[in-house]
């Protein structure tokens, strides 16, 4: 009997710490199965189907006269942001469709969207982070190839190539891009100015002015990412892409080469270096968040930046005092001006989804109703679209700062001087890597040699299993 | 053997709450067991791998930093906000008037919600603009540079100040109920024997509250390994994983790495983990007199 009541009290213990540690089963029901991959087909061959009955129906309503209901996730939002986002797309949206319901739905975090869609349910028109985390949903067939969709609206031929052929997951379209994005090198001109400094053009002229600027007690580049390791992104991308150069990138990607090859490994170190040298951050850029980036960088604690455009919006809305400008990171000779890219997120259709015909008419008139995108672009901040028929010439009379990034950023574009970011261009897994171990590196816990050769690792694993993103 | 009526009737009470733990917890935690022995990205299908997951978990260096971490938080706690708790309680409780006073001001950190108290401590911590600054002024050179939440060294302990500073008003007002309930009697008996304050307490206030102390060292060391909010809002794991822990590392599998089923593998080893502490600590405590045998 007492060993009855130990054996009681073992079971309840194992279970009440297991209540409190669970994170959660499976939430769906497919989920469980011992891993044959014909059930995922079904999946896909369900969905197929539901599309194709959805198209028998026209684009308002079913045939029983009710009013269909169409979902679109959006990332939360304060009031002010939510106001805007009413003018230039609920609203035009809601015009556009008469006869359906949409609704907006905002999702505080990924996790809550992730588990919605894992359930079963979720909305019908997902708003993603970009291919990255497009590819860990089209991995778990919760997202529709979107290629007969292309055919039908001629999607191919509306968005830049490197845009668009980023958005393929295993030779699919799994998404259409929303934004696309740059990191540059932000310039506080009136310290630049103070200081009699100018904008260097090179490299070795960005080493002398951060000299300069640790020598007048300033912060040479400001950089933090207390709230947020990953923001190391934008450092590395920036790095590889303008001092490894886009060749070196593309190559290792493509199998004709490595990452540890001298040029990235090189511009890793140069990255390493400067940070150790105080030049970035520093040597403090563990300690300061991604807002005080910002509010040290128009304070004019230091003369230089490097973050993405959509900073831009935030200096415009919290600093509208702050005398900026942005330019491409100063070239290295040898391989000229690089501004590294990335799409900034994407529309995907959730498979969950009962009307992805009309998901995807609403995804077309998103893109195609330019007039509205113009607007939101010049009286929002908006970012634009990657799309080809994009003309600054509509967004005259828009802050002359912003015109001349969304100059800097087509010019770039034209003139082929793309490199990579890495939330948009490496293997999420090798992404994730980097993130988390670009600080490592900083703090001397990790060499480079370990970090280039754990970088490459996760590129034959993703060439070997044929997730390996297109490079343009 | 004859089951007799009022034998059945209190079963029949604790029923619905049984069928509703066992639907919405057990069932649940029991799938976190199975799940483990899968590759699942938290969306999709599963694939059954075996034991897999477990063999990484072996090789992988973050999970053996993670429970480390955990052990320096579980040292940490398990005693600092004790001996501060159980001290102010003692001096709390003989207070009269101010008693209250005092018991509200101890407790507010613990009504504060962590995500407010994080950011509150991160804006202190920041080199530029908190607490360094001000030592700066006082002429502490050292400490005006010191990177409380970036120096992997001390990052950790930065993090469990701040956690302490919520949690030891808690185990304060936890202490001070309990000595509240020994009978009084016991410190008269105790004063007419020729004892004095330390002796009282020694051997009457200790041993009266034993069960709570029992009770306050399985939840904290529990609760060592369980812990999430603090670390989550104010390192997020870093710098360079100084503040990783099983639950962010958890946390980090499942939704940012898509690999919820190595996550749920996480789970089960860190509920084995405070599995064989709680009995560890059973085993102790009543060894060492702290619970009834």
């Amino acid at each position: 009997m007492k060993n009855g009541k130990k054996l009681w009290a073992l079971l309840l213990a194992g279970t009440m710490a297991f209540s409190l540690t669970a994170c959660g089963g499976s939430g769906n029901n497919n989920s469980a199965d011992s891993g044959s991959t014909g059930s995922g087909e079904a999946t896909q061959e369900e969905n197929d189907t539901a599309g194709e009955a959805a198209a028998d129906e026209d684009s308002g309503k079913t045939d029983s006269g009710e009013r269909q209901k169409l979902i679109i996730s959006c990332y939360l939002a304060d009031d002010a942001q939510v106001a805007v986002r009413e003018k230039y797309i609920d609203e035009p949206l809601k015009a556009a469709f008469p006869d359906v319901d949409i609704e907006i739905k905002m999702y505080s975090d990924r996790q809550s969207l992730q588990v919605e869609v894992a359930g079963g349910g979720g909305p019908d028109i997902l708003d993603l982070d970009g291919p990255t985390d497009v590819a860990e949903f089209a991995k778990a067939d919760k997202v529709l190839d979107l290629g007969a969709y292309a055919d039908q609206y001629g999607w191919k031929d509306m968005f830049y190539e490197w845009a668009y052929n980023s958005c393929f997951y295993n030779d699919k379209l799994y998404s259409l891009p929303t934004s696309f994005e740059g990191m540059v090198m932000y310039y506080n001109m009136d310290v630049m100015e103070a200081n009699g400094w100018e904008v260097p053009k090179n490299k070795d002229e960005l080493v002398t002015l951060m000299q300069a600027a640790k020598d007048a007690g300033l912060i040479p580049i400001i950089f933090g990412n207390s709230d947020y390791q990953g923001a190391v992104d934008w450092l590395y991308s920036t790095f590889t892409s303008c001092y490894g150069g886009p060749a070196a990138i593309k190559a290792a990607m493509e199998g004709t080469g490595k990452y540890t090859d001298e040029p990235i490994k090189n511009s890793i170190q140069t990255m390493v270096d400067w940070w150790h040298e105080g030049y970035i951050g520093e040597n403090a850029s563990q300690s300061v968040s991604n807002m005080d980036m910002l509010a040290f960088f128009s304070e004019g604690r230091g003369p230089m930046m490097i973050d993405g455009t959509w900073a831009s919006n935030q200096l415009l809305a919290t600093y509208p005092e702050c005398n900026w400008d942005s330019e491409m990171m100063p070239q290295d000779e040898a391989i000229g001006e690089i501004l590294p890219f990335a799409t900034g997120g994407g529309y995907a259709i959730n498979a969950n989804s009962k009307n992805p015909d009309l998901a995807a008419e609403v995804m077309n008139y998103l893109f195609t109703s330019l007039d509205r995108h113009y607007q939101s672009i010049n009286e929002a901040g908006y970012q634009p679209y990657p799309l080809k028929e994009f003309d600054l010439a509509n967004l005259q009379g828009m802050d002359a700062k912003l015109m001349d990034q969304y100059e800097l950023l087509m010019r770039a574009q034209d003139e082929n001087k793309i490199g990579y970011c890495s939330w948009t261009f490496y293997p999420s897994e090798m992404r994730v890597y980097m993130n988390e171990n670009t600080d490592s590196l900083f703090l001397d816990v990790l060499t480079v040699d370990e970090y280039m050769e754990n970088a490459q690792g996760y590129i034959d694993a993703a060439r070997e299993a044929g997730t390996i993103p297109v490079l343009p | 053997m004859k089951i007799k009526k009022q034998n059945i009737i209190p079963y029949l009470f604790i029923l619905p709450a049984f069928v509703i733990h066992a639907c919405i917890v057990t069932v649940p935690a029991f799938s976190t067991l199975i799940m483990s022995l899968f590759d699942w990205n938290g969306m999709g299908n599963a694939k059954f791998i075996g034991m897999d997951n477990f063999k990484e978990i072996f090789r992988d260096p973050l999970v053996k930093l993670s429970v480390i971490h955990n052990i320096e938080w579980l040292l940490v706690f398990i005693t600092i906000p004790l001996i501060l708790g159980f001290v102010v309680a003692i001096l709390v409780s003989r207070l009269r008037r101010s008693q209250m006073f005092f018991r509200t001001v101890y407790f507010i950190p613990y009504v504060i919600s962590a995500a407010v108290a994080g950011r509150i401590w991160m804006a202190y911590m920041n080199p530029y603009y908190g607490v360094n600054q001000v030592f700066g002024q006082m002429g502490w050179e050292k400490l005006a540079k010191t990177l409380w939440l970036g120096n992997p060294k001390i990052a950790l302990f930065a993090v469990a100040f701040v956690d302490n500073w919520h949690w030891w008003g808690f185990i304060m007002v936890l202490f001070l109920g309990a000595l509240q309930q020994v009978d009084s009697t016991l410190y008269e008996a105790a004063r007419v024997d020729g004892a004095n304050r330390f002796q009282e307490l020694l051997h009457v206030s200790i041993p009266g509250i034993r069960q709570t102390i029992a009770f306050v060292l399985i939840m904290t060391i529990m609760w060592s390994f369980l812990t999430f909010d603090y670390v989550y809002i104010m390192t997020n794991g870093g710098p360079a994983n100084a503040t990783e822990i099983m639950a962010t590392y958890i946390y980090k599998n499942a939704f940012v790495k898509y690999r919820a089923g190595y996550a749920n593998a996480l789970c089960v080893i860190q509920s084995g983990i405070c599995i064989i502490l709680y009995f560890l600590q059973k085993y102790i405590s009543k060894k060492g007199g702290m619970e009834d045998e």
